[in-house]
C-alpha cells in the first residue's frame, strides 16, 4: 500500500475547511484602509436593507436593468457572500475567466450587465463557512479585483445587517450613495433603519427607500392584498428625512415565470431616474465644493451627515 | 433518472477501481472515507485523520475522481474533500438535555417566528423549555415576546438570569444591551461572547434548548458549532425555488461539521385572499424538493399568515396569535422531535 498520502501531522485549525484559496487565485490580496476609486467605475451604489428577505437582490437586479435600458453601463457586485443570488438572476455561467495578464478576474455578461457573485465561483456543496475577515476580504476582491469595463454605475448587493462585512464595505469602497430596501412589516422597517442610520454614521448619502411586497393583486378576485402590512416603508423615510422612492408590488406571476406587472416596470424605470441623477449630482457636489470642507465621508468625523452640516 | 442509493453503489465500484501505488484500491486502503449522493451531486470524503489531506488535494486523485464519476449516469457534479468532523470544543450546557439549532441561510424566512412558535408547542407538551437568541446582529426574540426589561446578574452564581415568558425562558443580545444601536461584534469577539449566552445563564434543567440563529453561515454558526454541542438543526427555508441553492449551503456545512439535520420547515407558504383564492406568495416546491433529496423530514409546511405579521408587529404579540394558528403544525413537528430525540423517554419531573 502506497504510503503518498499518509498524514503527518493533524490540525485542528477551522482553516481547515474555510479555506479560500480558491478564491485568492483571482488576485494578490492587498489591504485597502481608505476607499479608493474602483478602476473603470464611475459610481458605486449600494442597495441595501437591514434584515434578509425583503428583496433586495432582486430589486438591485431589476434596477441595474432598468438603467441598462436607459442606456447606461452598469455592472452589479453580489456582496452578498454566504446567500448569493446574483449569479441565479444575472443567469451567468461558473467558470471564471481572467485578464491577459491573469492578474484580474473578468466580469460575467448577460444582456448588457456585466456582474460577479460568489455564485459564479462556488457551487453550493462548497459551503461557505467564512469568518468575518475572510468574508470582508472576498467582498472587497469582488469589487477591486475584477477588471470591470467602463460603467456608469456599479450596483453593489449588500449584504443584509449591519455587521462587520458591511462596515468594511462602507469604510473601504467609495459608494456614491445607497438605496435602502425594506418590507412594509415593522421589523423589516426597523433593520432598514439600522441600515439607513449606518450609512449616514459613515456619511454615505442614503438615495431613499424602496418599499418592496408592498401590495399583491389577487390572481383571481383582483382586488389589491397587503400581506405585509401597509404603507410601512412610507413612514420610515418620512420619519429618517431621506426620500421615499416607491412601493413594488407583489408581482407573484414571477414565480411561474409570468411578466413583470406594469406598476413595477413603471417604478424601476423611476427608480433608476432617481438613483442615476442622485449618483451624477452627489458625484459632483463631492468633487467641486464640499471638499473644501474636508473629506465628507472622513472629515470631520463627528458623525453628521453631509447634509446636516450644511444646514446648520 | 437513478436514485442517490443507486448512484452510490455505483460511484463506490468505480472507486474501488482507483488503485495506489501496490495496488490497494482507494476504497479498500480506506483513504475513502465515505460516498455521498444527493441529488446528482457526489461527495467523496477523504478520511484525512489517516491520510493528509493537502497531499491528497495536490495529487492528481480528485481530477481522476471526477473524470471517473462524471461518466456516470444521473452524475450533475463531483465534490472531493475531507469527512464530516465535528468542530465541538465545547462541554454540554449544563442542566440542558437537548440543544437544537434552528437555522437558515437566507434571512426574512420567518426563523425566529418558526423558533418561537416551535418553544411554545415543547412548552405545552410540558418540556422544559428554553430559547437563545443567537442573532446578535438583529435580536428579534425580545420584541416577540414583549420583553423590554434586562436581564439580571445573580449574585450567587454570578451567571445571567434568562426571563421567563410563556413558560418559556429566554435569553438574547437585545436583554443584555438593550440599545437600538447596532452591535458590531467582530470577528473574535463572537467566537468569546457566543458561549456566554449559553454557559454564563442559569438556565436550570431544561429539556430542550432553542437556538435562534442568524442566516448565513458566518462567525455566529461557526461559533455554536465549535462551543455548544448540537443535537441537530432545523432548517427554515421559504418556498421559493430560488432560496434552495443558499439553503444547501447552509446544510453542506453542518453536514461536515458533524451535526444532524433534523428536518426542513417550510415557511411562507400560501396566503389566502379575503375572496377565498389561495395565492402563492413565494412559489413553491423547495421544501419537499429539498427533503426528498436529502431524504430528510419535512417537519411542516406552514401558511403565511398576515395575523402572525401583524402579531409581530406589537410587542409580545406573538405568542398567543402565533400559538393558536401554528399550534397543530407545530405539536406535530415538536411530537416528532420529541421521539427523535427520545426526550420524553429522559423527562424528570
Amino acid at each position: 500500500m502506497s504510503d503518498d498520502f499518509k498524514k503527518n501531522d493533524s490540525s485542528g485549525s477551522i482553516l481547515n475547511f474555510v479555506s479560500p484559496d480558491e478564491f485568492k487565485k483571482s488576485g494578490q490580496s492587498k489591504p485597502v484602509h481608505q476607499p479608493t476609486p474602483v478602476p473603470g467605475v464611475k459610481d458605486v451604489v449600494a442597495v441595501a436593507s437591514g434584515k434578509g428577505g425583503v428583496g433586495k437582490s432582486t430589486v438591485a437586479f431589476h434596477l441595474a436593468r432598468a438603467l441598462a435600458e436607459q442606456g447606461k453601463r452598469v455592472g452589479i457586485a453580489d456582496a452578498d457572500i454566504y446567500g448569493p443570488s446574483q449569479a441565479l438572476l444575472c443567469r451567468t455561467a461558473d467558470v471564471l475567466q481572467y485578464n491577459d495578464d491573469a492578474t484580474k478576474a473578468l466580469p460575467f455578461e448577460q444582456n448588457g450587465i456585466y456582474s460577479m457573485s460568489i455564485g459564479n465561483l462556488y457551487p453550493p456543496e462548497a459551503h461557505i463557512a467564512w469568518k468575518g475577515p475572510i468574508v470582508s476580504e472576498a467582498v472587497l476582491q469582488i469589487i477591486f479585483e475584477v477588471e470591470w469595463p467602463d460603467l456608469d454605475l456599479l450596483i453593489l448587493d449588500m449584504p443584509p445587517g449591519t455587521g462587520d462585512v458591511a462596515l468594511t464595505i462602507l469604510e473601504q469602497v467609495p459608494l456614491t450613495g445607497a438605496v435602502i430596501v425594506t418590507t412594509p412589516q415593522q421589523v423589516a422597517t426597523l433593520d432598514a433603519a439600522r441600515g439607513v442610520r449606518m450609512f449616514h454614521n459613515l456619511n454615505v448619502p442614503v438615495f431613499g427607500i424602496v418599499e418592496n411586497m408592498a401590495w399583491l393583486t389577487c390572481p383571481c378576485c383582483g382586488e389589491k392584498r397587503y400581506p405585509f402590512g401597509k404603507r410601512g416603508g412610507e413612514a420610515l423615510a418620512s420619519r429618517m428625512h431621506v426620500r421615499f422612492l416607491g412601493a413594488l408590488s407583489l408581482d407573484v406571476q414571477l414565480n411561474e415565470g409570468g411578466l413583470m406587472s406594469q406598476d413595477s416596470v413603471l417604478c424601476y424605470q423611476e427608480l433608476a431616474d432617481v438613483v442615476a441623477k442622485s449618483a451624477e449630482l452627489d458625484r459632483q457636489a463631492r468633487e467641486d465644493g464640499i471638499q473644501k470642507m474636508g473629506d465628507p465621508r472622513h472629515g470631520s468625523g463627528d458623525g453628521k451627515p453631509t447634509w446636516e452640516k450644511l444646514i446648520s | 433518472m437513478a436514485v442517490n442509493s443507486e448512484i452510490q453503489s455505483q460511484a463506490e465500484r468505480r472507486l474501488a477501481g482507483i488503485v495506489m501505488g501496490e495496488g490497494d484500491s482507494i476504497m479498500s486502503s480506506g483513504l475513502v472515507y465515505c460516498v455521498v449522493v444527493t441529488g446528482g451531486v457526489v461527495r467523496v470524503m477523504i478520511d484525512d485523520d489517516r491520510y493528509d489531506l493537502a497531499r491528497v488535494m495536490d495529487s492528481d486523485l480528485p481530477g481522476l475522481v471526477e473524470h471517473e464519476l462524471m461518466q456516470l449516469e444521473g452524475v450533475s457534479r463531483v465534490v472531493v474533500k475531507p469527512k464530516p468532523k465535528s468542530i465541538c470544543i465545547g462541554e454540554p450546557v449544563a442542566g440542558v438535555k437537548h440543544v437544537i439549532g434552528v437555522h437558515s441561510v437566507k434571512g426574512g424566512v420567518g426563523k425566529s417566528t418558526v423558533t418561537a412558535c416551535l418553544a411554545l408547542a415543547f412548552a405545552r407538551r410540558g418540556l422544559r423549555t428554553g430559547i437563545v437568541d443567537a442573532d446578535v446582529y438583529g435580536p428579534s426574540v425580545p420584541l416577540m415576546f414583549g420583553v423590554s426589561e434586562e436581564s439580571e446578574v445573580d449574585a450567587a452564581t454570578n451567571k445571567m438570569n434568562p426571563i421567563e415568558v410563556a413558560g418559556i425562558k429566554l435569553m438574547s443580545v437585545g436583554m443584555i444591551l438593550p440599545d437600538d444601536e447596532p452591535l458590531i461584534w467582530r470577528g473574535n469577539l463572537v467566537d468569546e461572547g457566543m458561549p456566554q449566552l449559553f454557559r454564563e445563564v442559569n438556565w436550570g434543567q431544561l429539556d430542550v434548548l432553542l437556538i435562534d440563529m442568524p442566516p448565513g453561515t458566518g462567525d455566529v454558526p461557526i461559533a455554536i458549532a465549535r462551543h455548544v454541542p448540537l443535537a441537530g438543526i432545523i432548517t427554515v427555508t421559504s418556498p421559493s425555488i430560488l432560496s434552495t441553492t443558499d439553503v444547501r449551503r447552509g446544510l453542506e456545512f453542518f453536514a461536515d461539521v458533524k451535526v444532524p439535520l433534523l428536518g426542513i420547515i417550510e415557511n411562507m407558504g400560501l396566503y389566502q385572499c379575503d375572496c377565498g383564492e389561495s395565492i402563492a406568495l413565494f412559489g413553491s416546491g423547495a421544501g419537499s424538493g429539498l427533503a426528498e433529496e436529502l431524504g430528510v423530514d419535512m417537519l411542516a409546511r406552514l401558511p403565511f399568515e398576515s395575523a402572525i405579521v401583524e402579531a409581530s408587529e406589537q410587542a409580545g404579540g406573538l405568542p398567543e396569535t402565533a400559538g393558536t394558528l401554528f399550534d397543530g403544525a407545530m405539536q406535530r413537528v415538536a411530537m416528532q422531535l420529541a421521539s427523535m430525540l427520545d426526550v420524553e423517554k429522559e423527562k424528570v419531573h
